[in-house]
């Protein structure tokens, strides 16, 4: 068994080795800046008799022709490249962040004369504002410094007011203005600490940056003057020694790479550490576990299957999708998540079935692990047989054919499911081209039938719509069309009418309806919609925690629940005919958290009805002995009710809003 | 009645797109003003005068007088300024102190060279920069991407010079692949140009890609992220295709905005490059000038320099608006 990844693993390890080494070099080369002086390092001593000595434990870094130390003049040019980098850094820091705070906060004319300022200053080669101010000014070291933060400046306050104008667009600073509190004040309260860090990290690239300009200053021959050491004199000084002592300029070059790299990591690592990204190798490490699980839990899935066989919820005749045991576990840092738990349900020909559940229950994870498209950290067993061919033992390639041309999908939001830049007509046209290999005009013509056929009005016209033009309702029909493109024999639609207005609802489960009358399409339908699936669908499956828990026909289930998950599930509906006043019973308590314990029924501890067997044992999915097609996995199931009885709940009011039933 | 509809909805949609650019063409015009005051005033800074500079050392002051005076060099700096920008105006950007050849033919010889060693670096770091950065975003995380970035990495912290030095040493000292100086125009002999261009466009070429690749690749692991992706792959797409036609199409928008901008920056600071592989462009001209003086020069190199900034700024937000629908309607919209 692998241990779980807690949240404090790797405390360290999460700033990445890089961060570290970066840290280390920074590190050395101030210590260097700050004790140069009292080092064992003479940077003056001309000794022209060990002059042009390539690197050796003498000199490590070998010695100009005069016999001076490389090495130690790099020690020594630390202290230039330090203060260039402190004194250009403060500069850009304390003109540049209240010019991007007031540009990026207030917008308006402020914005754009600081905006074009800014434009300005960068559209000047900064060449020439070099060349002037420092043959103006005399070369110095202050020069030299103020040139360099004036010129850093323009970058950094283009960076306060990007991550100013993003902040000020949030909604607490939108609560804060309207709540009538000062613009000082939601600048100091609201903004700063929000944008603090990202422009902290900014201030080691504009030291990088510094001591980049001080460098090509040095190397164009206008450098700091006199005796002081730097590493660009250094690199000028030796550059035209390279055929005979290439180490003159290469060995400083090296620790003025290492250094700019350094400041950059840095940068780089505490910004997505703020943003919340992840370190590099984080995909790696969770394709390596989903191996390591898929081999820690086969022998009990082989177990688990033989002990419960194939579900009893078949045809007689061969339906368009049958899942066996279909089992998907997630490896997360919080341990194995069972995320689909050994689901078995078929859809035949013509049929709807649905699949009900609250979020987090698995129907997304089971949709993607039947087509083959969960993701890396997942291991999936089972069987998902497409008339009869194994879905999961296909390669991947041959899977990826299967997807789109007999299968066709539906997603939740049809705003964000569509590609925003293409027109939706081409959209509906790609899975023919990909699939079936038409021309672009046959495509076309057969994408424009198509979008009339799920009641797109125009489609001639509305071919060379985008996305952002339509309204939601259309484009769940586009996506609808996009799905039927290359003719599937099952359509499987995730919560396709989530997103959509209750109107617009009822049209597009009409259509689906009309689909599957008129095509013979098989539809497996997710939602967490209790009405829709029991006045649409043939079948409904409830599914919690990664197991279906109960089955059965839409019928028999608006009639009576035999698991108490289920009773829960239509008691909080509300329905319009129970008296105002009575309150809606919720279920008690939480789903089971992600990796929390498997053992016994997963709704135990929601249960009012909960024994001990239920904590220690899971039920099995068992047909009801009154009603066979009524199945559930429940210890004390609510008995079926008899024939004369009075029905124990129906849902009509839910039902005559949504629709005939199915 | 609908086509009435659309041919109202069409000019309201034009009249918006014209006022849009005309507020784009005034941001420009501003910003090419701030730019040819600010070169202006900078240059007047330069300690010296170009008159005692041009004339042979022991002339009477008589003739530094009268030569300050033909040169306007007496006028007040405001004066001066406005006596250029009226030329500047009518198309004149003067003449060399010293030569007396027309400011615009030195800048545009100069530009040719610039501009060819601009072009072919675009074309390499375009090249290398989106190929790398998609490859990263397909095997993200992988050995590839994790080579690719610290090499990025790498590239963007090496200084321009270093690599330029480094080129020199192993491919010029040591290996003898490309001439160390001797720049050949392309009007001469277009291999030989080629040939002593290809060590100045990877020096510059090389950090320019590695930002791309970058840019590219956290703009596409962006996008496919998104749902319209899932959907792709659910539809059985195939991924070479997804990561074309959907993800790269999608993130390159942001691409183009950094290529416009990086226009404009390489053609003023192509200097370090140019100078030590010694290709006589605009960086060169420009250090040239100020050593001798040549005021004017200076500003016309400074005002070319601001206006291909601005142009290409301006010609990244045309192409933008063009090519990506939902800025087409974000504008029709506002």
């Amino acid at each position: 068994m692998i241990a779980p990844v807690g949240p404090d693993a790797g405390r360290w390890r999460g700033w990445g080795f890089g961060f570290w080494a970066a840290l280390l070099w920074v590190s050395v080369v101030v210590f260097c800046a700050v004790t140069a002086s009292w080092l064992p390092v003479d940077p003056n001593r001309i000794d022209p008799s060990v002059g042009f000595r390539s690197p050796s434990w003498g000199h490590p870094f070998g010695t100009t022709r005069l016999g001076e130390d490389v090495f130690a003049i790099c020690i020594h040019g630390s202290r230039v490249a330090l203060l260039v980098a402190l004194g250009a850094g403060g500069i850009s820091l304390l003109i540049g962040t209240p010019l991007g705070l007031v540009a990026g906060y207030f917008r308006g004319p402020v914005d754009w004369v600081i905006t074009r300022v800014l434009d300005a200053t960068v559209a000047v080669p900064s060449l020439v504002v070099i060349l002037a101010l420092v043959l103006f000014v005399g070369q110095s070291l202050t020069t030299i410094v103020l040139v360099i933060g004036a010129l850093s400046t323009p970058v950094f306050a283009r960076v306060v007011r990007s991550a100013t104008r993003s902040v000020s667009d949030r909604d607490y600073v939108v609560a804060a203005r309207l709540s009538g509190a000062s613009h000082g004040r939601i600048l100091r309260r609201e903004i700063g600490p929000n944008i603090a860090v990202p422009l902290a990290s900014y201030v080691f690239l504009i030291a990088g940056i510094a001591m980049l300009l001080e460098g090509v200053l040095s190397f164009l021959g206008l450098g700091v003057p006199g005796d002081k050491a730097s590493w660009g004199r250094l690199i000028q000084a030796g550059r035209d020694q390279l055929r005979d002592a290439w180490w003159w300029s290469m060995c400083p070059s090296a620790v003025f790479f290492f250094t700019i790299l350094s400041l950059n990591v840095l940068q780089d690592r505490v910004q997505a550490r703020w943003l919340g990204l992840p370190h590099g190798s984080t995909r790696t490490r969770t394709m390596e576990s989903a191996d390591a699980v898929v081999s820690a839990s086969v022998p009990e899935l082989i177990v688990r299957s033989t002990e419960r066989g194939r579900s009893p919820m078949t045809q007689t005749e061969r339906p368009v999708l049958e899942l066996i045991d279909m089992c998907t576990y997630l490896r997360s840092p919080l341990g194995i998540v069972h995320a689909v738990d050994g689901v078995s349900l078929s859809v035949g020909a013509g049929e709807m079935v649905a699949i009900v559940g609250e979020s987090g229950a698995g129907k997304t994870m089971l949709v993607k692990s039947i087509l083959g498209i969960e993701p890396a950290n997942a291991a999936c067993t089972g069987r998902a047989l497409l008339s009869g061919t194994d879905l999961r033992s296909l390669d991947a390639e041959a899977r990826r054919q299967h997807r789109g041309r007999d299968i066709g999908i539906v997603l939740q939001d049809p705003t964000t499911s569509l590609d925003p830049v293409m027109r939706v007509g081409w959209q509906v046209a790609e899975p023919e081209r990909v699939h079936c290999g038409l021309s672009r005009a046959e495509a076309r013509t057969h994408a424009i039938e198509l979008m009339g056929s799920v009641g797109i009005s125009d489609p001639e016209r509305r071919f060379r719509s985008y996305p952002h033009e339509l309204s939601g309702g259309q484009l769940q029909r586009i996506a609808i069309a996009l799905a039927l493109s290359c003719g599937p024999r099952l359509l499987i639609a995730d919560e396709p009418t989530s997103s959509l207005d209750v109107v617009v609802q009822r049209q597009i489960l009409d259509l689906l309806d009309d689909l599957r009358r008129t095509r013979g399409l098989a539809i497996l339908m997710i939602t967490h919609d209790l009405a829709v699936a029991t006045s649409r669908a043939d079948r409904v499956a409830v599914m919690y925690a990664g197991r279906v828990v109960e089955a059965a026909s839409a019928g028999s289930l608006a009639r009576w629940s035999a698991m108490p998950y289920t009773a829960g599930l239509f008691g909080a509906a509300p329905r319009m005919s129970a008296p105002s006043h009575q309150p809606l019973m919720a279920i008690v308590g939480r789903p089971p958290a992600p990796g929390a314990s498997r053992r016994g029924c997963a709704f135990a501890p929601r249960c009012a009805s909960a024994l001990d067997r239920c904590r220690a044992e899971a039920p099995a999915l068992v047909a009801d002995p009154v009603d066979a097609t009524h199945l559930s996995a429940c210890w004390h199931p609510l008995p079926a009710p008899t024939g004369d009885e009075p029905i124990v709940r129906r849902n009509p009011d839910v039902h005559d809003l949504v629709g005939p039933s199915g | 009645m609908r086509r009435r509809r659309i041919g109202q909805v069409a000019i309201r949609g034009l009249t918006v797109q014209v006022g849009r650019m005309a507020r784009l063409l005034g941001s420009a015009m501003a910003v090419l003003v701030l730019v040819s005051v600010a070169s202006f005033w900078l240059t007047n800074l330069l300690p010296g005068d170009p008159a005692t500079s041009l004339l042979p050392p022991g002339s009477p002051p008589e003739a530094t007088a009268q030569l300050r005076a033909e040169l306007r060099l007496d006028d007040p700096v405001p004066a001066r300024f406005i006596h250029w920008a009226a030329r500047v105006a009518q198309g004149d950007l003067g003449t060399s102190y010293r030569t007396g050849e027309p400011v615009i033919d030195v800048l545009r010889r100069a530009l040719l060279v610039t501009g060819e060693l601009v072009m072919l670096v675009q074309l390499f770091a375009l090249a290398l920069g989106v190929a790398v950065g998609v490859a990263s975003a397909r095997y993200a995380g992988g050995w590839f991407d994790r080579l690719a970035q610290a090499a990025a990495f790498g590239a963007m912290a090496v200084p321009g010079f270093v690599v330029a030095l480094v080129f020199l040493l192993v491919f010029a000292v040591r290996l003898h692949w490309f001439p160390a100086v001797g720049f050949v125009h392309l009007t001469d002999d277009p291999i030989e140009n080629l040939r002593s261009m290809v060590m100045p466009t990877v020096t510059l070429g090389l950090p320019l890609a590695a930002r791309y690749a970058r840019l590219v690749r956290a703009e596409m692991i962006a996008t496919l992220q998104g749902n319209h992706i899932l959907l792709a792959r659910a539809m059985g797409i195939p991924e070479r295709r997804i990561h074309v036609r959907h993800a790269l199409r999608q993130s390159s928008f942001s691409l183009l905005t950094i290529f416009g901008l990086e226009c404009g920056l390489l053609l003023g600071g192509a200097v370090v490059v140019e100078r030590v592989f010694a290709v006589p462009g605009l960086g060169m001209l420009i250090v040239e000038s100020v050593s001798r003086r040549e005021y004017l020069i200076i500003q016309g190199a400074v005002l070319l320099v601001g206006t291909v900034f601005v142009v290409a700024g301006l010609a990244t937000d045309v192409a933008q608006s063009l090519l990506d629908p939902r800025i087409r309607v974000r504008g029709a919209a506002t």
